[in-house]
């Protein structure tokens, strides 16, 4: 009886919008006048003429698996700094942490003037120690675009990761290390045989969050800071999603994108999770 | 005192305050909404003033339409938002009566949506208030779809006087001229031309001065090719495109303008970073408030070298105020009357006069007067040809700016820029557009 008003919350607000847009992939809608019901042409489109959405595809691939490795090795790499008993660690934790409560639009406006090519911190930098080759206009060099949206995400998460390899490293009991020591373990082994097997259960947890974050939490950073372009470089499957159904009236076409992104991150997340259970991290 | 008599006292208060509610909402209250901020009456002229006029405009309303006690405005958001914001507006139900139309969403969205009202009846008392080339963009076959309440603008090129002078550089007539001057302009350590290309609807306007000269007539080949009878990817098309590439090629247009968005552009002018900008002329009343420290002026779009066309910038009446096509039977008399109320050569006096206009839309409208105004309206006019994007469907006009992006980045060719607009075209065709519907 208690679970009765969730239930019916996840129903009213989950469940029925996910079967009622299902039902709209098979129709053409422009939000205007009544659905046409047209079959799979939406999901044939989609493979076969949509070359965008291809480009979107491989975009959020590139951004996914750059995220998700990035997060997880420099979150691990500061979770393992600042577990050391130093001056002014309280500070750094907090300083990490700090861009993971800031909202996307405001990180987006930051990065964007940072990024900016006559006004921009990054050129300025660039320029004040000489290395003026590497100045360009970031955002719109259709060869960077791409890798400097991904590093802001990696920026703002990479606190987050930290935080949780940070409560597994300090989870892990004191005197395995201790033993290791006294055996004559090096800094290496310790790491390799004591604190990555331990943190397995947390490795797991945070490749899972940031796999999932990577595929379906990418749109307000892009919309803000590029909205996909220049000429669709930086266009993620979110954001030709939003284009299509609010900008082009498309909602069946839009729906159907959707459900295409659901079942990759759906098979994606279960083979991860399958692998997990399999023993890939031993618990 | 009792509880009883405390809480009979209450409800007396109450019922009071409520029946005051209800008598201060006595009458129908007509609702315009804008689907972006640009929507309001006198959009461009300073905020204060703005709303000033706005408020002098329905106060006047509201006392010959007794009938009516509140005109409620509701115009937010930027405009590349438009669209969506109406569409979300419509989905969630909310109250339209009156809808701002910019020309260009009204032709490339709107209209094929279903979203607006046929006025053609409604307004046929008094059509022959408009000019009947501005009333040309709110018509589509032979319907009448809106009515334009707008400066009528052209485009061109803003440029520093005083840099020009100490350079000793006379204004480009052609294109050879626009490149010698973007060189010695650039020696001396000027950005050359700096555009708001952030600002992605922006770029279709070079292609529209680009394709008047390489096509010849570019609206007529436009239509042609959205009825299907010739291809964006015909020569004179790609060579359009082509031709912006060059601008960027020969040192003219600055490749950064792709993350310049439009105060970054007005800003690196007014600071004499770069020494021309090009935009509508809706630029004029931002630049004759803000360039203080130098002498400024306009000059037209260069001549390309042997193409078939001559000059042709785009321009019109940017926007106007259309009807919902779900308005009620209620509303729908209010509506009209607003509408006719808004286009009376006295009150439009008031709301466009505010933004010292070239030309209005308009007949009997006040215009500027200045040195500047007259060349713009004695040479540049004459030059003057519709805007493309208010013919190309918004599915074109958003492809048309990517590959104006992929040809400034120089990661594409023209050939390749042109397939992706016609592999939209024919996706539209696919899903059952057809231009003459």
């Amino acid at each position: 009886m208690m679970m009765t008003p969730a239930i019916i919350l996840l129903i009213i607000f989950v469940i029925i919008p996910i079967i009622y847009g299902f039902y709209l992939s098979f129709h053409r809608w422009d939000g205007f006048n009544s659905p046409v019901f047209i079959g799979t042409r939406n999901y044939v489109r989609l493979i076969e003429r949509d070359d965008v959405f291809l480009k979107a595809v491989t975009n959020t691939i590139i951004f996914a698996v750059s995220v998700v490795l990035f997060k997880n090795v420099l979150g691990l790499f500061l979770a393992l700094l600042v577990n050391q008993k130093i001056k002014g660690v309280i500070f750094f934790r907090t300083a990490l942490f700090l861009p993971v409560t800031l909202s996307f639009v405001v990180i987006g406006l930051l990065w964007s003037w940072i990024y900016n090519p006559t006004f921009g911190l990054l050129n300025a930098g660039l320029e004040l120690l000489g290395l003026d080759n590497l100045i360009r206009a970031w955002l719109s060099d259709q060869a960077t675009a791409l890798g400097a949206i991904i590093t802001v995400d990696i920026w703002k998460w990479t606190g987050f990761h930290m935080v949780l390899f940070l409560a597994g490293l300090q989870s892990i009991p004191k005197d395995l290390y201790e033993v290791a020591i006294i055996d004559g373990a090096s800094a290496w082994a310790r790491l390799t045989r004591i604190t990555l097997p331990l943190l397995a259960p947390v490795t797991f947890i945070s490749v899972l969050l940031s796999l999932n974050g990577a595929f379906v939490r990418n749109f307000e950073l892009v919309f803000v800071m590029t909205d996909g372009g220049p000429n669709h470089t930086t266009e993620v499957v979110l954001t030709h999603l939003v284009t299509q159904a609010f900008r082009f009236g498309k909602l069946g076409y839009a729906s159907a994108m959707g459900f295409a992104l659901f079942v990759v991150v759906a098979v994606i997340a279960f083979t991860y999770i399958r692998i997990g259970r399999s023993g890939a991290y031993n618990f | 005192m009792s509880k009883r008599l405390l809480l009979c006292l209450m409800f007396a208060v109450l019922a009071l305050l409520a029946i005051g509610g209800v008598a201060a909402q006595d009458g129908f209250v007509l609702h315009v909404f804008g689907p972006t901020s640009l929507d309001n009456l006198g959009s461009m002229a300073p905020d204060e003033i703005q709303a000033q006029v706005e408020q002098e405009v329905i106060d006047g309303f509201l006392a010959e339409n007794p009938d009516v006690s509140n005109v409620v405005w509701d115009a937010q958001g930027p405009i590349d938002g438009g669209v969506t914001r109406l569409l979300t507006a419509h989905l969630a139900g909310e109250r339209m009566d009156v809808i701002g139309c910019a020309a260009n969403p009204t032709n490339g969205a709107y209209v094929r949506r279903g979203v607006l009202r046929d006025i053609t009846d409604d307004i046929a008392a008094w059509v022959d208030r408009f000019e009947p080339a501005s009333l040309d963009a709110y018509t589509i076959g032979g319907r009448v779809y809106g009515i334009p309440v707008s400066p009528v603008s052209t485009s061109s090129f803003f440029y520093n006087v005083d840099v020009f002078n100490e350079l000793g550089l006379a204004e480009p007539d052609s294109y050879e001229d626009f490149i010698a001057a973007a060189a010695a302009l650039d020696e001396a350590g000027y950005v050359p031309v700096l555009h708001q290309g952030k600002n992605v609807w922006m770029w279709p306007m070079w292609y529209f001065e680009t394709a008047a000269q390489t096509m010849g007539d570019s609206v007529a080949k436009t239509v042609q090719n959205l009825r299907g009878e010739s291809k964006f990817t015909d020569a004179p098309d790609v060579e359009a495109l082509e031709r912006i590439g060059q601008f960027v090629d020969d040192g003219i247009l600055d490749r950064d303008s792709l993350s310049v968005d439009w105060d970054g552009m007005r800003s690196a002018f007014a600071s004499q970073q770069s020494a021309i900008y090009y935009g509508g002329t809706w630029e004029l009343p931002w630049i004759e408030a803000n360039v203080m420290d130098f002498e400024w002026g306009v000059f037209e779009f260069p001549q390309l070298a042997d193409v078939p066309g001559t000059r042709g910038h785009g321009g019109g009446p940017d926007s106007g105020y259309c009807i919902y096509s779900g308005v009620s039977e209620e509303a729908l008399p209010h509506a009209v009357a607003f509408l006719e109320y808004l286009s009376r050569p006295e009150i439009a006096d008031k709301h466009l006069g505010i933004m010292e206009p070239l030309a209005t839309s308009i007949k009997g409208v006040t215009v500027v007067e200045s040195d500047i105004a007259d060349d713009l309206r004695s040479n540049h006019f004459p030059n003057t040809a519709r805007f493309l994007d208010w013919i190309w469907p918004t599915e074109i006009n958003d492809a048309f700016q990517s590959a104006i992006q992929g040809i400034v980045g120089g990661t594409i060719t023209a050939e390749e820029g042109m397939a992706s607009i016609q592999n939209v075209y024919d996706d539209l065709v696919f899903d059952g557009y057809s231009y003459d519907d």
